[in-house]
């Protein structure tokens, strides 16, 4: 069990971008976390549920995707080598 | 200023992170001593090693060592070119399984954050620190080890964290070590100079003339004596937090983006050099624009065989991809004549600086209605081009010519002050 087992996408912030990435292809998209929960059959999913619903934008491949939470938006530098 | 009593931060620190996600991908690299150096090197190759795995630092190897050195202590050191796009997809699962044992304050780098510890923790530290290694090793493996550092504020922590690190002789990584406030400055006291992040050789010159040659001696200053030494309020800071006190410093606001790159043999021209600065401008504009910035100052420099060259140009308040590839092309029109036709360049880089938000950029009141309306399809084509390049996951759509050079990653650089983000490989 990952952390995808943990969080289910209703508990993330309307407005969070999740990566989704094609395990065949590799193409990468954007989904908000609001709009995967708008939809009935994910309100309750957890993301590895979501994650198995998913599938690969590009119509020719349509292969599985893998999820991923980006945490680019916390990065907090060091300022004179202070913590 | 607060002095906490109990312990209240917590610092973790991967080890040797890029060689350690580099064994966990690659199961022949397991147990082995790993060097990651920039790009693919040749036997005589001169360059440095970036990170290495613990079975190398065992061996005496260490970050950002030179390749013939680091093989000298260790010559079965098997050399692997980075792969910034792992590391930071590795970064940001590893955030996601420590998230679900902790909520992270900060994270400070690929490789670091820390956390606060909520008091029902703060008794026995210790099992909050073994349960997210367990989650770590039972989730992600064993091959991605971390060291934490446990402290009454996050500069201590670090510093535990660091102190943790090499437990013993032939021993390195997966540390935990705990200093609590009741037992300080003890752990302290041993700690070289050279260990307090942000002291380097410069500084430590300085505190040896102070007649400052170890922890002891600094402990002893007052506050006003440590921001003399360090000749800014940080030197202050420190004083408090080397003390215990509850501090660190406010967190810094972007002033620029910008994308710097060595450029690979063969590819060190000037033509070379000027298509690699157009396709990082961009790369850094299309950063800009997401994070919702706007620049007013454009700078291009670049590092040659007989020296340098530097020049900057202003911008009106603008992010699209047509205006600011005007700017650099207007700066190199400007180095041209002064640059021999058969120069080479090493390095260059590019920086978008003077910023500001992009919903409060002003139009030039002094600017003609043809003017205004050419910027305002500059900005229009830009964003439809970022929209089909986000709808795609790739640089679907660009304005000129698109040649990355190589050796990949450009615009993907893994730094201090910057994670990369998926956008940025594209």
């Amino acid at each position: 069990m990952s952390w995808k087992a943990d969080l289910r996408v209703a508990d993330l912030e309307p407005a969070r971008a999740i990566e989704v990435t094609c395990r065949r292809c590799c193409k990468m998209r954007y989904e908000r976390a609001g709009v995967l929960a708008a939809r009935t059959e994910l309100a309750q999913a957890y993301l590895d549920e979501v994650e198995r619903a998913l599938r690969c934008h590009d119509r020719y491949c349509r292969g599985p995707v893998r999820i991923a939470l980006p945490h680019q938006g916390q990065l907090e530098g060091f300022v004179g080598g202070m913590a | 200023m607060r002095q906490p009593t109990t312990v209240e931060r917590l610092y973790l620190d991967f080890d040797g992170f890029f060689a350690s996600v580099e064994q966990a991908a690659r199961p022949r690299l397991r147990g082995r001593p790993v060097g990651v150096v920039p790009f693919d090197v040749g036997p005589g190759a001169h360059t440095c090693i970036i990170a290495c795995s613990r079975e190398a630092k065992i061996r005496g190897v260490s970050n950002v060592m030179p390749v013939a050195e680091a093989r000298r202590l260790c010559p079965g050191l098997i050399l692997v070119p980075q792969s910034p796009d792992l590391y930071r997809r590795a970064h940001n699962a590893l955030i996601s399984e420590i998230e679900a044992v902790i909520p992270i304050d900060a994270v400070k780098s690929i490789d670091e954050l820390t956390c606060r510890i909520e008091p029902a923790h703060r008794p026995e530290p210790e099992a909050l620190g073994r349960r997210i290694k367990a989650r770590l090793r039972d989730h992600v493996g064993p091959w991605i080890t971390c060291s934490i550092g446990i402290a009454a504020n996050r500069q201590l922590a670090k510093m535990a964290c660091k102190a943790g690190k090499r437990p013993a002789p032939g021993l390195y990584g997966d540390g935990l070590t705990v200093w609590r406030p009741e037992d300080m400055p003890g752990p302290l006291l041993p700690v070289p100079l050279a260990d307090i992040p942000g002291v380097g050789a410069r500084l430590g010159r300085r505190l040896t003339l102070a007649g400052i040659y170890d922890m002891a001696g600094l402990l002893a200053t007052q506050p006003r004596q440590m921001r003399a030494l360090w000749g800014n309020v940080t030197g202050e800071r420190l004083w408090y937090a080397l003390h215990g006190y509850d501090i660190q410093t406010p967190p810094s606001g972007r002033s620029m983006y910008g994308h710097g790159r060595v450029l690979p043999p063969g590819h060190r021209t000037l033509d070379a050099a000027r298509e690699a600065s157009l396709l990082l401008l961009v790369k850094a504009a299309r950063r800009m624009r997401r994070d919702g910035w706007a620049a007013r100052r454009l700078s291009l420099w670049l590092s040659l065989q007989g020296g340098e060259w530097g020049g900057d140009t202003d911008l009106s308040e603008v992010g699209d991809d047509v205006s600011v590839r005007e700017g650099v092309r207007a700066l190199w029109r400007r180095a041209w004549p002064v640059l021999r036709p058969a120069e080479t360049v090493f390095r260059l880089g590019v920086t978008l600086s003077d910023l500001v938000p992009a919903s409060e950029q002003q139009q030039d009141l002094l600017a003609s209605p043809d003017d205004r309306r050419r910027r305002a399809r500059r900005e229009a084509a830009t964003a439809a081009v970022d929209a089909l390049n986000a709808r795609y996951g790739q640089t679907l759509v660009h304005f000129g010519l698109w040649r990355p050079p190589p050796g990949a990653y450009a615009g993907g650089k893994i730094s201090y002050t910057r994670i990369p983000s998926a956008e940025d490989f594209w």
